[in-house]
């Protein structure tokens, strides 16, 4: 039998398998690397990195509901300046493709974070957070007015060849509409979807379980949300979409190939387990090999639909 | 010390025993020879029951005690995944991960340790005090406070290896009547014997009472290596979830957030910020 070919293209980055981390779930990346080997990934999706250093929101940051959790992290992170001479440097040492989650508050901070790093040949692309639910200013203001968006992408497309993936918020009223805007913005690829807005009380204290009150929900619990974005905004658009949302196994993410996602990142599942990664990897060929797939591509958007179905 | 590449591991694991040894609070051990030759006390390891989704995260436990290849937790049944716990059988398998954190710190020999811990506190100073025991030629102390006299978990084998243990009840059924607070005033010894480096403490227990207890430590001068808790998602550095405040290095004012699973769960009493800390 020849071998299962699991490599896909996304945004002009050849990845050796459709699976990929999620951006705030696998740190730095570095994180990972006491339980799998890094260069298996089929890319690195670090956190995300602000010009300067965030210390993130107040705890309680984080409570789990049912089929997920809620986070309000805040985007802490150690900014951009820390990131390229110390992170990057160690990343390089693994054969992996790294893209950067980049996040700002405003147009002119995301342009430089792109200029800036744009510079680095360890940063093999960029994923644009314009859908943090979590801090007050900037990222969600862009991830929910189209015109903001697109705007935004064009005004990064000008700054860098580098592939540019934006990353959607499942938070607005037409999710086509942002990923077509995304695509007219000369954007390479999008990531759908980022967490969902949502609150937890305790109702013995009468108190909001999370300092912020509200966060953002990840887990299998938005993975149908996750799904049914990911197949409205691929049939429309014509870039890659990469599909997130409660992917704990191989046959989560195979779901998303169908649904038209060209790729799939694994987020909450990492904490569950720091492998989660390689166990949907193995997952997904284990489906491929059982259903007779030479190719991971013949997956993707092959989705069986009724011919007379209602929509 | 920050968590280093070698020594963390992550297995499925035979469960070996499962003991309710008071009501509600259960002894678990679990045969993991790698996890046995490297846990250290303070440290603490993430347990899942691998085929369930409900719930989702994995939580965090103390090292209570290892015996050879042998590790063992204490934890007290309170919510949906300790009660999955609880139901645990002989050769059933956890997801265990870890050792997690940094542990705590042991002193010079000859130093005298004065170990506190409230209600399921225990669970976290215990394989300290087996450490302690096994080394200190100064004495050992364990200031023990529980709400009622049938929480209190049997020490009679560190008793027996020169324990000293003083117990305060919040029913006065046993000890002194009263909480742990109590005890720090009334069986220790005077303010300028803290004064030197003679003596350590350690503490762990709920927040309230790590709180009045860091309090009445700062008046009487003790240092201290408290050992803390957090809500917790993944336990090893990458979800942020578990942070919790610190006065900043230059400006005191200045809040600065740490992670109690890679940066802990010990830290100095005197770096953190007690209002910033949920009760």
């Amino acid at each position: 039998m020849t071998k299962i070919n699991t490599t896909v293209s996304i945004a002009g980055l050849s990845l050796k398998t459709p699976v990929m981390t999620a951006s705030g779930t696998c740190g730095y990346g570095l994180e990972l690397t006491p339980y799998l080997d890094l260069s298996r990934l089929g890319a690195l999706v670090v956190k995300g990195i602000s010009l300067e250093p965030r210390p993130g929101n107040p705890p309680p940051r984080i409570v789990e509901t049912s089929g997920g959790m809620l986070n309000a992290i805040g985007l802490e992170n150690i900014g951009m300046e820390a990131f390229v001479t110390e992170t990057l440097p160690r990343l390089r040492e693994y054969e992996t493709v790294v893209i950067v989650n980049i996040l700002g508050e405003s147009r002119e901070e995301y342009g430089t974070l792109v200029d800036q790093m744009s510079r680095h040949e360890g940063v093999d692309g960029f994923e644009v957070n314009v859908s943090c639910p979590n801090v007050r200013r900037g990222g969600i203001a862009f991830g929910s007015d189209p015109d903001m968006l697109e705007k935004l992408v064009r005004f990064l497309r000008e700054r860098t060849e580098k592939p540019l993936i934006i990353k959607l918020s499942p938070n607005v009223t037409d999710i086509v509409d942002m990923a077509k805007r995304a695509e007219a913005g000369g954007a390479d690829g999008l990531t759908l979807i980022n967490t969902i807005r949502g609150m937890s009380i305790d109702s013995e204290s009468r108190r909001p379980h999370l300092a912020t009150v509200v966060g953002g929900l990840s887990g299998p619990a938005i993975k149908p949300v996750a799904l049914r974005m990911v197949w409205e905004a691929a049939q429309q658009v014509s870039i890659p979409v990469i599909g997130v949302g409660g992917i704990l196994g191989g046959e989560d993410a195979v779901e998303f190939l169908i649904a038209g996602a060209s790729a799939v990142q694994v987020g909450t599942a990492h904490f569950r387990n720091p492998a989660a990664c390689i166990e949907v990897m193995e997952g997904m060929e284990r489906y491929l090999e059982r259903h007779g797939i030479q190719d991971v591509r013949d997956l993707i958007g092959s989705i069986q639909l009724e011919p007379n179905r209602m929509t | 010390m920050p968590l280093t590449p070698h020594n963390t591991h992550t297995a499925l694991i035979p469960v070996l025993s499962n003991k309710e040894i008071v009501p509600g609070i259960f002894r678990m051990a679990f045969e993991a020879p790698l996890l046995a030759a490297e846990a250290r006390p303070g440290q603490f390891v993430m347990l899942s029951i691998p085929p369930t989704h409900d719930p989702l995260l994995p939580r965090p436990f103390a090292v209570f005690n290892v015996d050879g290849q042998h590790v063992e937790v204490l934890y007290r049944r309170v919510g949906k995944g300790t009660g999955l716990l609880s139901g645990m059988r002989t050769g059933d398998l956890l997801r265990v991960l870890g050792p997690l954190g940094n542990g705590f710190t042991l002193p010079d020999s000859s130093v005298t340790s004065i170990v506190v811990a409230g209600g399921i506190g225990i669970a976290s100073v215990h394989f300290l005090l087996v450490h302690l025991l096994g080394r200190q030629t100064a004495p050992t102390t364990l200031l023990y406070g529980v709400r009622s006299h049938r929480e209190i978990v049997s020490l009679h084998s560190l008793e027996q290896k020169g324990l000293l243990i003083r117990v305060a009840t919040e029913d006065g059924q046993r000890g002194v009547k009263g909480t742990v607070i109590d005890l720090l005033s009334t069986t220790l010894p005077r303010t300028e014997d803290f004064s030197t480096t003679t003596v350590e403490s350690f503490v762990c227990g709920p927040p309230a009472m790590l709180r009045a207890v860091a309090g009445r430590m700062k008046g009487l001068g003790m240092r201290a290596q408290f050992s803390m808790e957090s809500r917790m998602a993944c336990g090893y550095g990458v979800c942020q979830g578990c942070v919790i405040p610190f006065k900043g290095d230059e400006d005191p004012r200045q809040i600065k957030y740490r992670k109690v699973c890679t940066e802990g769960p010990v830290f100095a009493a005197e770096e953190i910020y007690w209002d910033g800390i949920r009760e």
